[in-house]
C-alpha cells in the first residue's frame, strides 16, 4: 500500500492552486482527476483571426460547429449551450458519472482536465473587506493570497472606476486589452455621465482578466484573433491545466486521470480514498496522510455525504442568480468591425447601492461576433431570413450584458443524495432551488436599474433572457465555515469538521457569494488552505 | 435532382435563406447533421414541414409566424441547423459578418421589417389551415 503525503482531488482552478502551493513547498502530491481532454478541435483550428477563418477556411464547420454538430443548440436555452466544440470536453461524461436531478436547478459540472476553468471567462475580482467577512474568509490573509495568485496567473486591467471592484490594490497588473469600438463608445459616454451614474451606485470600468497583454514566462500576449472561445494558442488566457501541465514536470507531483473520487474514510491517522476508474468503471483505492478536496462544490458535497453515510442530510446551496440582456447601441449599427478584437468581457458595470461594497451586483459587457450569429437568430421573433438581414445590420452595435447577483443563504435552496441504482456511483444529487419573493423582487428591481443605466450610456436593453438557475456556474456554501466543529461545516483552516485529515479547498465553505467573479477568491482560498495544511 | 428527403429539405431551406441555390457542401453537411442528430417531430410538426416543402413560397411566412409564437418547432429547429451550416461556409461569410452600410440602409431595413410583419401575419393565418 503506497501512502501519499497529499492527495488533491480535481485539476480545476482550486485544485491547481492548492497543488502548486504544496508542490512548491517540496511536498509529494498525487492529483486525482476526471481528466477528460479535448484537443482534436484545438489542433485543427488555424492560427488566423476569426474573419479570415470565416472567409477562407473550407473546414471551419468542424471547429465552429463540431463534427457531430454538437455546438448547435437544440430546444430550450440551457446551461452549457454556449460552449464551443473545443470546450465541450469540459462537460463530457459529467451527466453519466455526476448524476444530478432537479426541476429548478441546472448546474454545469466537469470531469475535464483543468475542470470548469478550461472555459472560465477569466474575470478576476478581489472581494471587498465586507464581502470577505460575510463569506467567512480571513481578510488580511486573503489580501496577500490574492497578490500571490495574481503573480502566478498574470492579470490585466485598468486603473479606472472599476478598479476598487476588480483588482483593487493588487500590484503587477498588465495593461487592459484594446476595446471593441462599441464598448469604446459606452466607455467614453460613461466618462461624460459618470457623476449621475455613480450617484445611483453604478461604476463602469475595464474588467480585470487573467489574460496577458504582455509576455509572461512562456506565455504570449493576447493576439486579438477573436478565437478565445475556440483555442488557447499562445496561452495568453490562463487556464488551470497550464499550471497542472507545469506541475507534471516536477518530480514530487503525480497526476492520475480517469479517476472519479467517490468517498473517503479516515483510519489510523491516514485517509483511504475510494474512487471509480472512468474507463473500466472498477473501484480503486488510494491512501494519503492528508486529503484536499477541490473537485467543485457539488462534487465535494457528493463525496462528503457518501463518506459521512448521511445521504438524506440536506446541505444548503448558494448560486449567483444570473440573467443576460442583449443591448443595442444604435449609433454603432451598420458598421464593419476591425479584424483584430477579443471576445472576452470588454467592460464591467458594478452596482453598489449603499456604497459599502457589501451588496454589489456585477454586469459583464461582451461584444458579439465569434460565437456566430445563428445563436442570436433563434432568439429574434422573425423568420430566419429576415432575422439574418436585421442582425447583420445590428450586430456591431449589440452588447451582451450578463448580470450576476450576490447570493446569501435563504429561500429554499438545498441538495441531498438519493439512491439511484442506474448511476455508476449508485446515487444522484437532487437539488431544490427556489428564490423567495423578496429575492426575486430585488433581482427584478436591480435589473431595471441596470437597463436604465445602460440607456444613459446609449445602449438599449432589448430582451431579458433567463437561462435558468445554476447557469451562473458559481456554486458555494454547502459546508459553511464554522469554528465550533458543527457537522457538515468547514473549520476556518479548511479542515472538514468531524475529520482530522480531510481539507476542502473549493468554495464549499463560503457563507455568502458575492456577485463579482469568484474564481480569483476561490484560488486565493485554495492557496491558503494548502498553506495552513503545510504549517500543520 | 434531390435523392433523399434531407437533401430536398436542405435545398428548400438553403434557397429560402440565401435566395440562391446552396452549395453542395452545405447540402451534404445538412444531411449528415440530420442523420447524426435527428430532430424530433410531432404529427403537427410533420404536417407543417410537409406543407412548407411542397409550398416553399410560403416558407418565409410560416417561419415568421413560428418565430413570433416562440413555441418549440421542428421546422425552425431544422432551419437553425441549416443556418448554422451556411454561416460556416466561406462562400456565405459576408452574409453573416457585419458590413459597412450607407446611412440610407436604415430605410431599407424599415421596409424589410414591414415586409416581415406582413409575412408574419400571413403565416399566422396559414398555420390555422395547415
Amino acid at each position: 500500500m503506497e501512502l501519499h503525503d497529499f492527495i488533491v482531488v480535481g485539476s480545476g482552478c482550486t485544485g491547481a492552486m492548492a497543488a502548486q502551493t504544496l508542490v512548491e513547498s517540496g511536498a509529494r502530491v498525487l492529483m486525482l482527476d476526471g481528466g477528460k481532454r479535448g484537443g482534436v478541435y484545438q489542433s485543427i483550428t488555424p492560427s488566423k483571426n476569426f474573419p479570415a477563418i470565416r472567409r477562407e477556411e473550407q473546414d471551419q464547420h468542424r471547429y465552429l460547429l463540431g463534427d457531430k454538430f454538437e455546438s448547435i443548440p437544440a430546444g430550450k436555452v440551457s446551461t452549457g449551450e454556449q460552449l464551443t466544440p473545443a470546450r465541450r470536453f469540459m462537460i463530457e461524461a459529467a451527466d453519466h458519472f455526476l448524476r444530478h436531478r432537479s426541476d429548478t436547478f441546472f448546474p454545469m459540472e466537469s470531469l475535464g482536465y483543468g475542470g470548469l476553468g478550461a472555459g472560465w471567462g477569466l474575470g478576476c475580482c478581489v472581494f471587498s473587506e465586507n464581502e470577505l467577512k460575510k463569506a467567512g474568509l480571513p481578510v488580511a490573509e486573503m489580501q496577500s493570497a490574492y497578490q500571490l495568485v495574481s503573480d502566478r496567473i498574470g492579470i490585466s486591467g485598468s486603473s479606472d472606476d472599476a478598479q476598487a471592484f476588480t483588482f483593487a490594490h493588487l500590484e503587477g497588473i498588465q495593461p487592459a486589452p484594446r476595446l471593441h469600438p462599441t464598448a469604446e463608445k459606452i466607455y467614453s459616454r460613461y466618462a461624460a455621465k459618470k457623476t449621475a451614474l455613480k450617484k445611483n451606485g453604478f461604476h463602469l470600468g475595464r474588467p480585470a482578466l487573467a489574460l496577458l497583454t504582455q509576455e509572461k514566462d512562456h506565455r504570449k500576449p493576447l493576439d486579438y484573433r477573436d478565437m478565445e472561445f475556440y483555442d488557447d494558442k499562445g496561452l495568453s488566457a490562463w487556464r488551470a491545466w497550464i499550471t497542472v501541465d507545469e506541475l507534471q514536470k516536477k518530480n514530487n507531483f503525480m497526476y492520475r486521470g480517469s479517476t472519479l473520487v467517490t468517498a473517503f474514510h479516515e483510519e489510523n491517522g491516514s485517509v483511504r480514498v475510494e474512487s471509480l476508474n472512468l474507463d473500466t468503471q472498477e473501484k480503486e483505492t488510494f491512501h494519503c496522510r492528508k486529503l484536499v478536496l477541490s473537485p467543485g462544490v457539488l462534487s465535494t458535497a457528493r463525496i462528503v455525504l457518501r463518506s459521512m453515510d448521511e445521504n438524506n442530510h440536506r446541505l444548503p446551496l448558494l448560486c449567483n442568480p444570473y440573467n443576460y440582456t442583449p443591448c443595442l447601441v444604435l449609433s454603432e449599427t451598420g458598421k464593419s468591425l476591425p479584424d483584430a478584437l477579443t471576445g472576452m468581457a470588454q467592460l464591467s458595470l458594478f452596482h453598489d447601492a449603499d456604497g459599502t461594497q457589501t451588496d454589489v451586483a456585477m454586469a459583464s459587457l461582451y461584444n458579439y461576433r465569434s460565437l456566430l450569429m445563428f445563436r442570436l437568430l433563434k432568439e429574434v421573433p422573425l423568420g430566419f431570413r429576415d432575422a439574418r438581414m436585421l442582425m447583420n445590420y445590428l450586430l456591431p452595435g449589440i452588447v451582451i450584458m450578463g448580470i450576476h447577483h450576490p447570493e446569501s443563504a435563504g429561500g429554499e435552496k438545498f441538495l441531498h443524495l438519493e439512491a439511484d441504482s442506474s448511476s455508476p456511483t449508485g446515487d444522484l444529487l437532487r437539488t431544490v432551488y427556489k428564490l423567495n419573493e423578496t429575492e426575486s423582487a430585488k433581482i427584478t428591481a436591480r435589473e431595471k436599474l441596470y437597463a436604465k443605466a445602460m440607456r444613459k450610456l446609449g445602449a438599449w436593453a432589448l430582451k431579458r433572457v433567463s437561462p435558468g438557475h445554476g447557469s451562473s456556474i458559481h456554486y458555494a456554501g454547502t459546508l459553511p465555515f464554522d469554528d465550533n466543529g458543527k457537522p457538515f461545516s468547514i473549520h476556518p483552516s479548511g479542515r472538514l469538521n468531524g475529520t482530522e485529515n480531510v481539507f476542502i479547498a473549493d468554495g464549499s465553505g463560503f457563507r455568502f457569494l458575492p456577485a463579482k467573479g469568484l474564481t480569483l477568491s476561490l484560488m486565493a482560498n485554495a492557496h491558503l488552505v494548502a498553506e495552513k495544511l503545510l504549517k500543520k | 435532382m434531390s435523392s433523399s428527403p434531407f437533401e430536398k429539405e436542405a435545398a428548400v431551406f438553403g434557397r429560402y435563406l440565401l435566395r440562391d441555390e446552396p452549395n453542395a457542401q452545405s447540402v451534404q453537411l445538412y444531411v449528415s447533421a440530420m442523420q447524426i442528430r435527428p430532430v424530433n417531430c410531432t404529427m403537427r410538426d410533420e404536417k407543417i414541414i410537409r406543407f412548407a416543402l411542397q409550398n416553399s413560397g410560403c416558407l418565409a411566412m410560416i417561419d415568421g409566424a413560428l418565430a413570433f409564437s416562440k413555441r418549440p418547432s421542428a421546422l425552425r429547429e431544422k432551419m437553425l441547423v441549416m443556418t448554422a451550416i451556411l454561416e460556416t461556409q466561406p462562400a456565405y461569410a459576408n452574409l453573416f459578418l457585419p458590413q459597412q452600410r450607407a446611412a440610407g440602409y436604415r430605410i431599407l431595413m424599415g421596409f424589410r421589417l414591414c415586409g416581415a410583419a406582413f409575412r408574419l401575419l400571413a403565416g399566422k393565418m396559414l398555420l390555422v389551415f395547415i
